[in-house]
């Protein structure tokens, strides 16, 4: 699993889809995927299996769940920017996470074949501390200084007050506005919750850090499929063309599945569903 | 929720970033010792307004009120 970049990818996605799409609904839906499931992956007996398998929850990890979840927001809410932000989030989440040793089923249910690069494992059977040294530890680290990097480098933009005054706040007018008004809170503090995930990705990105390396001791290994004193725990036993194989029929149909989907059902609850006067203007 | 104008746009200057890293390096501490009690989703994001909005005002309507006796 990725730790900290899960919160970095958020402000850069928002920074290259702009006000098409809800702040608030992309990181919905980049913290989906774990948002119910997190707990208890630490108290299953096959941690990797129930995490990103099946049987288990690892259908939260495909492309799948973010359709299924982007469909019933945007069928209940009509909103256009929460089901878009919805949407890639989750997609965001599940590609991300294709780094770990267990993988993600990229195209369940056409394919329950995990996809992984083996960047480093995935290690929560050693408990959430444990879990957490062991990434902090790996190529892990790298991935989330990468994500920060492409933050910092490609979207500090998305972080400044003009941005959430023109781009985060009327992309979702409604959500802010409610806070604006309900909870009488002012727009420092409208931002300063817009900046939390920022301040959080780095605070436990350091935090972490600091305990694998001054408390856990573990040791730091930053090399591929690292750190080598975790189990190995691949979830799939396949050759490398059978999984190509697989995973090539699930992407087939699941595309095959969308085309359909969407002209029967997609097209006309987005149509009916409603944008923001701001993307809108963007698109005329 | 309403629509409307959304967000009146604050006259308030932007909090300095010297103080973002002070409530950073406060979290890492608080964090390193307490670690999920303190590094999860709930707290750590809203860490920043809790630290540089709710706490300061708090302590601005303490210190108010604390002179209010005073001159009392």
């Amino acid at each position: 699993m990725s730790w900290a970049a899960h919160e970095f990818e958020n402000y850069f996605i928002q920074k290259h889809i702009g006000v098409k799409a809800s702040f608030l609904g992309i990181v919905l839906g980049t913290q989906s995927p774990d948002l119910f499931t997190k707990l208890f992956v630490y108290q299953s007996d096959d941690t990797a299996l129930f995490h990103r398998g099946w049987p288990g929850v690892g259908f939260t990890h495909s492309l799948m769940f973010g359709v299924v979840l982007a469909t019933l927001v945007l069928a209940v809410t009509r909103s256009q920017g929460w089901a878009l932000g919805i949407l890639i989030g989750q997609w965001a989440h599940v590609l991300t996470d294709v780094a770990d040793s267990a993988g993600v089923m990229v195209f369940f249910p056409f394919s329950t074949e995990p996809v992984t690069i083996d960047m480093w494992e995935h290690a929560a059977v050693l408990g959430p501390h444990g879990d957490a040294a062991a990434y902090y530890s790996s190529l892990g680290l790298a991935w989330d200084l990468f994500w920060l990097a492409m933050v910092l480098i490609f979207a500090s933009q998305a972080l400044r007050r003009s941005y959430f005054r023109e781009v985060i706040v009327p992309a979702d007018p409604k959500v802010w506005g409610w806070l604006h008004r309900t909870l009488r809170l002012p727009e420092t503090a409208l931002l300063l919750i817009y900046r939390g995930l920022m301040f959080y990705g780095i605070g436990r990105l350091v935090a972490w850090f600091l305990y694998a390396r001054l408390d856990a001791k573990t040791p730091l290994q930053l090399e591929w499929g690292g750190p080598a004193y975790v189990t190995r725990n691949d979830l799939s036993d396949a050759g490398v063309l059978e999984v190509i194989g697989r995973t090539a029929l699930g992407a087939v149909l699941f595309a095959a599945f969308l085309w359909v989907g969407w002209r029967l059902i997609g097209r006309r609850l987005w149509a009916r569903g409603y944008d923001v006067p701001a993307a809108a203007s963007v698109k005329a | 929720m309403s629509d409307g104008p959304p967000v009146t746009p604050s006259p308030e200057p932007d909090i300095k970033l010297v103080w973002f890293v002070v409530a950073l390096l406060a979290y890492i501490a608080a964090g390193f010792f307490l670690k999920s009690a303190v590094l999860n989703w709930i707290v750590g994001p809203l860490f920043p307004f809790l630290a540089l909005f709710v706490l300061p005002r708090l302590l601005r309507w303490r210190r108010g009120a604390a002179e209010v006796e005073s001159a009392e």
